[in-house]
């Protein structure tokens, strides 16, 4: 058999290919940065805000309602803390936020998503029934009514956006399921005799990673964008933890004159959702390069 | 032997494709005659450039990534690579006509065969395009409905007023088929491409549809370049074959002498490969069809072909006429060699 | 008949669909019986539609027969389930049309092909090892595939490891689904080749499903001849090809694309059939062939003919040979 393994490896490899497309995309490589930046002021919140103590109860009488200035770029609160030192702090919440939101919906979603469309019959109907009952409410009217019930604090208002959001989860990948159990290597593996547990596992599911986490990178901005607004309602996390949303609602009261209060809050989430949706898109190219 | 000028005639084409590794040399100088209702067909592998050189010819390769690194392509007399745009396809919207591979996929699923039809008819009467000739329903008081009955007629469809109402779903995918070589033969075209369109059918359906174009091709006195893998529909279809491999002609010559009397190691090797009905030993080609980014040197088949001398590794033979229809890109068949090898041509086929 | 590997007598196969309200049934195998010696390669040739791809995974217990039965040297097999079946799969395995789809692309090839033998076997990685690549070698493929992925390969390279995957379990038949339709002529014969040897190695047994009575002719001992879920005329390779019977038959043989001359002469006489096979979900009520046979009778539209055995081991389902059949 000469020249059977003669495939030259002059090619680059998948990875360094999609590696190449996605830098070739400007966008992309924005959305990446920007999400980078916001991660990497999350972590190092400490060490970055100048008055780190403002996060908490601080209080600072003499300075309070300072326009953005040198000492406070983005000005003061009404008792005196450094709003730079705030938005920066609240940069971990939104981000845990939204990590613990799709995290909790892509546990439950994903299963229930890959069980229906495999197994078929029954189990379909009741899960997929399920689905659509919760996809038929609004999503953060579902949300809003959740975290009401419950009561409003951070650890209620991210259950109740997880439980708005599975939904979406489980009809991704009921749709890759029922794809993926067309290609003739899942009927291999039943004609082989391997269990059908297994297959949902090992086969189906890592076929289904791309579009996963490309979902779940664009859902991250609406995710936190979803904490902010229940933020901004009151149903969220409480004064005086310095969420993004509930900062905006309580510089609310003090607009126009203290513009500062709301705008800069208003600002970090714009930031972050449109870094999310940049990156989101240009994993797409990414995965669509490693599909082909 | 045909004297006159031939209707396409492709000199030297070269079309590469840009990709992140570097430049992928699809085409490296391609030849191609068709004379006046003459069925040629252009028989190759899978990846071998053979429909590169139906779009090439078609003006429908996306550019960029191909680019057209040089040649030319004389259709009636004028390059069309080296006219401009407009004047391109006006051309080949008059004269030249396609007929693809998936029949599904070349009808719109939300139109009617009927709207299709008459939207093209319409557009080659008026040459109007656009959103009124397409969106404009049919009435049955001008004449092209009668006309695309008569098309439909000419393809042998049974009742084709049903057919006109119906949508293409509906169909099977030999009466799709029917229906785009009705369609191609709309504005009158003198040249036709046909890609693989029988690959998607089955064998009985395959017979029937070669048939039909057989009968068009005399009927309509059409040239027909046909794009196929298949060397069996070759020979049934073709008055003159072209082998291709990875991006050259290795050789052509009329059809029966070709497959009864092959030069090339190539196409001796791909007919050798079919497995016959007299049941005589058949025996595959080793290797796989060569990386187009770093080709090999000289001939590209040399790393595959188990008569290589030292020279194929080092200079791209030419393709060199050894008799009167018969050429072949091979060094084993240089100017000296040439009788003998004609005398010894039994044993090459044997 | 004690040599029969695999039997299945009356196999029924109906798929029922309800799509948009309507209820539909698909009848894909009507009333099949067939039969496999060892070490024999039965063909099973039809258009697409003909119900011969399905007929292969009810054979393989991939799909549940609606109806008849099916034995594996001796022992029913038509309705065993779970663990019991699962041991029949060791025996029984199935090489798949199209090389891309069949292999997880997510998978690397030693993933791939030795997953039957963890399914199976209680084998350590490094036995799990040593047998793949022994497996590799069996179809020619070098041993360093084993962690590529199934991208890297060509088409053919992809098939040889869905053949070596089939190969894992030692199995005593294997149901070839169109194997070499999706390749190249040039690595086709070097597939058919490869088959060829493996099944004088391993004395297997081959179904071999298939639309391209070329390849049949070289390939296989008998062959079937399927339309719309019916068998229409069985015999052995030469007879089919030197004495059809079958206006069927005949049609198919005529539209072998031929190459050489030789093999002009060996087909009939040209007949194109004009045309469509009609759908699964409504079977004519005469005989199946009814719509497109040139040598219709009028029994053939009211009644459908039964299968008869014209001579020794040539079955036929026609009324031409059948004039007792109408009465």
């Amino acid at each position: 058999m000469k020249n059977l393994s003669q495939t030259k490896n002059v090619h680059k490899g998948n990875i360094s290919r999609a590696l190449y497309r996605f830098t070739k995309s400007p966008l992309s490589l924005i959305g990446l940065s920007l999400v980078l930046m916001m991660v990497f002021i999350a972590i190092f919140a400490p060490f970055i805000a100048p008055y780190p103590e403002d996060a908490k109860n601080a209080v600072h009488f003499k300075d309070m309602f300072q326009p953005p200035s040198l000492k406070h770029p983005f000005g003061t609160d009404e008792v005196g803390r450094d709003v730079l030192s705030r938005v920066i702090f609240g940069s971990r919440i939104s981000l845990m936020l939204g990590v613990i939101v799709l995290s909790i919906a892509v546990l439950i979603g994903v299963p229930l998503g890959l069980l229906a469309g495999y197994f078929g019959g029954i189990v379909e109907t009741i899960i997929m029934r399920l689905t659509d009952i919760f996809l038929s409410i609004p999503s953060l009217v579902l949300a809003l009514a959740v975290s009401a019930a419950l009561g409003p604090n951070l650890r209620n208002s991210m259950i109740a956006i997880s439980f708005s959001w599975w939904p979406w989860y489980a009809r991704l990948a009921y749709g890759e399921t029922l794809k993926i159990k067309e290609e003739e290597f899942v009927e291999a593996d039943e004609s082989l005799g391997v269990s059908r547990i297994y297959i949902a596992l090992r086969e189906i599911l890592p076929n289904m990673t791309s579009s996963l986490i490309v979902k779940v990178s664009l859902d991250l901005g609406y995710a936190i964008l979803t904490g902010a607004s229940l933020g901004f309602l009151g149903l969220g996390a409480q004064p005086p933890t310095p969420e993004w949303g509930t900062l905006i609602s309580l510089g609310r009261t003090h607009l126009p004159g203290m513009w500062w209060l709301s705008t800069f809050p208003g600002l970090a989430i714009f930031v972050t959702v449109l870094g999310f949706n940049l990156l989101g898109d240009g994993l797409r190219d990414f995965f669509d390069v490693e599909v082909e | 032997m045909r004297t006159d000028e031939p209707i396409l005639r492709i000199e030297d084409l070269a079309v590469y494709f840009k990709t992140i590794d570097g430049d992928a040399k699809v085409l490296d100088g391609v030849d191609i005659s068709i004379h006046k209702g003459e069925v040629v067909a252009l028989v190759g592998e899978t990846g071998c450039g053979k429909s590169v050189t139906g779009k090439t010819i078609l003006g429908s390769l996306p550019i960029p990534p191909a680019k057209i690194v040089r040649g030319r392509c004389f259709f009636k007399g004028k390059d069309l690579l080296s006219l401009d745009k407009d004047e391109r396809r006006e051309i080949i919207s008059n004269n030249i006509s396609y007929v693809p591979q998936d029949p599904m996929t070349s009808l719109n699923p939300v139109f009617t065969i009927g709207e299709q039809m008459l939207a093209l008819i319409r557009w080659h009467g008026k040459k109007r395009a656009g959103l009124r000739a397409f969106l404009g329903r049919y009435n049955k008081r001008d004449d092209s409905w009668g006309k695309a009955i008569e098309l439909l007629n000419k393809v042998k469809i049974p009742s084709p007023e049903m057919i006109l109402n119906r949508y293409p779903v509906e169909l099977s995918g030999g009466m799709r088929q029917r229906v785009l070589i009705a369609m191609s033969l709309i504005g009158n075209p003198s040249l036709l491409i046909a890609d693989e369109p029988t690959t998607a059918l089955d064998v009985t359906i395959q017979k029937g549809i070669i048939e039909l174009i057989k009968e068009k091709v005399e009927e309509e006195n059409l040239s027909v370049l046909y794009i196929t893998h298949n060397l069996g529909v070759a020979r049934k279809l073709s008055d003159r074959i072209y082998v291709m491999y990875a991006g050259n002609i290795v050789e052509t010559a009329k059809t029966s002498e070709l497959l009864d009397s092959p030069l090339h190691p190539y196409t001796q090797g791909l007919i050798k490969s079919i497995p016959k009905l007299t049941g005589e030993e058949f025996r595959g080609i080793d290797g796989r069809i060569p990386d187009y980014i770093y080709p090999p040197s000289g001939c590209r088949f040399h790393p595959r072909c188990d008569r290589a001398i030292e020279k194929c590794s080092m200079e791209k033979p030419k393709l060199l006429r050894i008799k009167d229809s018969h050429s072949v890109a091979c060094h084993i068949y240089s100017y000296k060699e040439v009788t003998s090898v004609i005398d010894e041509r039994s044993d090459i086929t044997g | 008949m004690n040599d029969l590997i695999l039997r299945a007598e009356g196999i029924y196969k109906y798929f029922f669909d309800s799509h948009y309200g309507k209820k539909t049934v698909i009848k894909a195998v009507n009333g099949v019986d067939v039969g496999v010696r060892r070490r024999e390669t039965l063909a099973i040739v039809g258009e697409s539609g003909s119900g011969k791809t399905t007929l292969g995974k009810v054979l393989m217990r991939i799909y549940e027969p609606t109806e008849g039965k099916i034995w594996f040297e001796g022992n029913e097999i038509s309705t065993v389930n779970g663990s019991k079946l699962k041991a029949y799969r060791k025996y029984m395995q199935m090489v798949f049309q199209d090389p891309t789809s069949s292999l997880n692309p997510r998978k690397r090839i030693f993933d791939i092909i030795s997953l039957p033998l963890k399914a199976h076997f209680n084998m350590s990685k490094r036995e799990r090892l040593q047998r793949v690549r022994e497996l590799l070698n069996k179809v020619d493929l070098p041993e360093d595939f084993i962690y590529r992925y199934p991208n890297a390969l060509s088409g053919g390279q992809k098939q040889r490891v869905g053949i070596a995957r089939a190969l894992a379990l030692n199995p005593k038949l294997i149901v070839l689904d169109e194997p070499t339709s999706a390749l190249d002529v040039s690595v086709q014969a070097k597939i058919l080749t490869l088959l060829t040897q493996l099944k004088e190695q391993f004395d297997l047994t081959y179904i071999f499903i298939s639309h391209d009575l070329s390849v049949v002719k070289n390939i296989s001992d008998k062959i079937v001849v399927m339309y719309l879920g019916y068998i229409m005329e069985s015999a052995s390779t030469e007879e089919i090809f030197n004495n059809p019977y079958h206006p069927y038959t005949k049609a198919l043989l005529s539209a072998i694309p031929t190459v050489t001359d030789e093999e002009r002469k060996i087909i009939p006489e040209e007949i194109t059939l004009q045309g469509d096979i009609p759908s699964p979900s409504h079977i004519p009520q005469g005989c199946p062939f009814y719509s497109r046979c040139q040598e219709r009778m009028d029994i053939c539209k009211i009644k459908r003919p039964r299968i008869l055995q014209i001579k020794e081991g040539h079955y036929v389902r026609c009324f031409l040979y059948d004039r007792n059949g109408g009465k």
